[in-house]
């Protein structure tokens, strides 16, 4: 495993009587990694903390090895970090050119190498003759664009991306993605895109570390949080009113959406009911389609319960959880588990 | 029509970083630059400067013409006259240039007025609509330290300070030296070039302190113009009716305009006609003034960049 790009430990901040970050921590491995949360999770104030933009009350943050707290941290982070901000951060009278160019030197790039490599980032991000306008005049999609070119200039290796696809349409919101996907698989930089766009960061991102009140409720790749806990599979069964009869078997009480629910855990159950979708709604006859969580991938325990009740099994297929069900599953708990603190609003300071 | 896809791959840069110490002087031309794209009010504040110069150099280059053309005649014909003739020539020649000397002084504060709308102008966003448009987001995102901040900002209002209040003076001296005869000018006035500069730098790092303290602490370009104003209308109102109340004309240093006005008078040597308040309250006025403000600056800049 390689070294972690980014370090947490302990990490607290507070705004007044908000606690932002909650003694976070965690540590980002290189890739490209997503930092969901919803609106006023913290993400944008762990993005400005990691830069040095924000001092933390206490706990330690490193990113590529170096502290932020000190000067001499904080500009060598600044040297090896490209910050895309989420702000409408541009300067009226400046056009593309100059603004990329400008930030590039304050880089450390020198001026001929800084034109040549402004042209080549926004020839990158897609500015055509535009990038000699005024950027008081672009688009929301030319902003975001201008924005990440500014924060690809000096060619970094780690990319800082708050709400890189805020307010774009949906043709730019899938350049804005291949453009990410792009540098974070292809170029192989280490990216960390924070959204609460759930799609964007399933298309983006390898791993994902979810905020809900200033706290990690979830840390991991993507592809092993969407397989669930267990295994989660759909069962044709026949009739359905006998396997739902089952002792055993937990009809499930809560809210069903599209085959996406939340539930509390059921300890010690070999399976349990946590879908009834289309007619196989509870009370239904004949043949129906349960979704069931098993509590391991063994199928042993469904076919002895079928057994039991004379019920026949027509089919079983696993049923892959998406990034959203994992989300919301992660904030229930996280809402079920209690927090003291409290935290409103969105990006502060 | 034929649809366009964005076919640019991602060149990776080969290049090597290289942190200079003028950092500061990047962002300060940016600045400069953007600020200068405002042409119409850049042309409106700068055409009454550039014709008054125009024409106060051409009165300069008038008198020198004069006594050039009078000095030689008069002292050449004058082998067999006497020592008492040649006094009064030279007496002469002297009070002429004791004239110009004084209309450059006058020139010099009349100037200033134009300096302060112009750094006012060009200066008061300068960390004002950074901070509303998260401008600063991107520069704090950069190797620059408050202290670069700092400086470009600087720069770029003493930039504008300077077009107003040091440019068109250093123009007429120069006028003054090629015009003088026999470079009197400059061998025998040459301080006033210096006094000159001395008071264009002071009255510039005066307003343009106060300029980036309002900046610094408005949210709005507009707001600090009018913070800007508002102080300066209010510490010379307010001075004046203390002054007024207490009968102790001092107290008119209060006002940073009045205590530079002051100085420059005591700059330029003038004493007979120089303002009554004392030259020690002005100097302990403007500086407190400058002081103040650079401690509010910095404050508010460090909160910019890390907030605490």
């Amino acid at each position: 495993m390689d070294a972690p790009i980014v370090s947490i430990r302990s990490l607290v901040k507070t705004y007044g009587k908000v606690r932002a970050l909650d003694a976070i921590t965690l540590e980002m491995q290189p890739g490209p990694v997503g930092l969901l949360g919803p609106n006023g999770a913290g993400k944008t104030t762990l993005l400005k903390l990691l830069l040095g933009l924000l001092a933390p009350d206490s706990g330690l943050a490193s990113i590529a090895g170096h502290d932020p707290r000190s000067n001499a941290g904080r500009l060598a982070v600044r040297r090896s970090v490209g910050y895309m901000p989420e702000s409408d951060c541009l300067i009226p009278g400046t056009s593309a050119v100059e603004l990329v160019s400008t930030l590039g030197r304050l880089s450390g790039i020198g001026r001929d190498d800084a034109m040549q490599r402004t042209h080549e980032v926004l020839d990158y991000v897609g500015l055509d003759e535009s990038r000699y306008r005024d950027c008081n005049g672009y688009s929301t999609g030319m902003k975001q664009r201008l924005k990440l070119a500014q924060a690809l200039v000096h060619d970094p290796p780690i990319l800082l991306l708050d709400e890189p696809t805020n307010g774009l349409d949906p043709k730019g919101r899938r350049h804005m993605l291949d453009l990410v996907f792009d540098l974070g698989h292809t170029q192989k930089k280490s990216l960390l895109m924070c959204s609460h766009l759930l799609p964007d960061v399933e298309r983006c991102c390898n791993d994902v570390i979810v905020l809900e009140k200033g706290r990690v409720v979830r840390q991991g790749s993507i592809r092993e949080l969407t397989h669930g806990d267990g295994l989660r599979v759909e069962v044709r069964v026949d009739p359905v009113e006998r396997f739902r009869a089952l002792p055993n078997g937990t009809v499930f009480q809560g809210r069903v959406s599209e085959g996406s629910v939340s539930h509390d855990r059921v300890p010690n159950e070999a399976w349990r009911e946590i879908a009834t979708p289309g007619s196989s709604a509870p009370g239904a006859t004949g043949v129906g389609l349960l979704v069931l969580q098993l509590e391991s991938d063994d199928c042993d325990p469904l076919f002895a319960a079928a057994a039991e009740c004379g019920a026949r099994l027509l089919s079983i297929e696993p049923v892959r959880a998406t990034l959203e069900d994992v989300f919301l599953s992660s904030l229930s708990r996280s809402d079920l588990s209690g927090s003291p603190n409290s935290n409103v609003g969105g990006t502060r300071a | 029509m034929k649809a366009v896809a964005n076919v640019e791959i991602y060149r990776p840069w080969r290049g090597t970083a290289r942190l200079g110490r003028l950092r500061w002087w990047q962002l300060a031309r940016a600045n400069i630059k953007t600020a200068g794209k405002r042409k119409l009010p850049l042309f409106l504040l700068l055409a009454p400067l550039g014709i008054a110069t125009v024409i106060f150099a051409f009165v300069v280059y008038t008198r020198f013409a004069l006594e050039a053309g009078e000095t030689p005649a008069a002292l050449g014909s004058a082998h067999g006259a006497t020592s008492a003739l040649r006094t009064t020539l030279m007496a002469g020649a002297a009070h002429q240039m004791i004239q110009v000397r004084g209309m450059m002084i006058a020139f010099n504060i009349a100037t200033n007025i134009f300096s302060l709308l112009l750094m006012a102008w060009f200066g008061s966003g300068l960390i004002a609509e950074d901070r509303r448009l998260g401008a600063h987001l991107l520069y704090f995102a950069r190797p620059i330290t408050k202290l670069d901040y700092l400086l470009a900002k600087l720069c770029t209002v003493t930039f504008y300070g300077a077009l107003g209040a040091l440019l068109p003076g250093l123009l007429i001296c120069l006028v003054a030296t090629f015009a003088s005869p026999e470079w009197s000018f400059l061998t025998d006035e040459s301080d006033v070039i210096f006094r000159t500069i001395a008071f264009g730098c002071l009255w510039t790092l005066l307003i343009s302190s106060l300029v980036l303290c309002a900046s610094s602490l408005a949210s709005r370009r507009t707001f600090a113009l009018i913070g800007v104003f508002a102080w300066i209308l209010m510490t010379g109102a307010l001075s004046g009716i203390l002054a007024q109340a207490h009968g102790n004309q001092d107290l008119r240093a209060i006002s940073p305009l009045f205590a530079s006005t002051r100085i420059g008078a005591s700059l330029f040597g003038i004493e007979d006609g120089a303002p009554p308040w004392s030259l020690s309250w002005s100097w302990i006025s403007v500086c407190a003034t400058i002081a103040i403000c650079w401690i509010v600056i910095a404050w508010r800049v460090r909160k910019l960049e890390v907030v605490a």
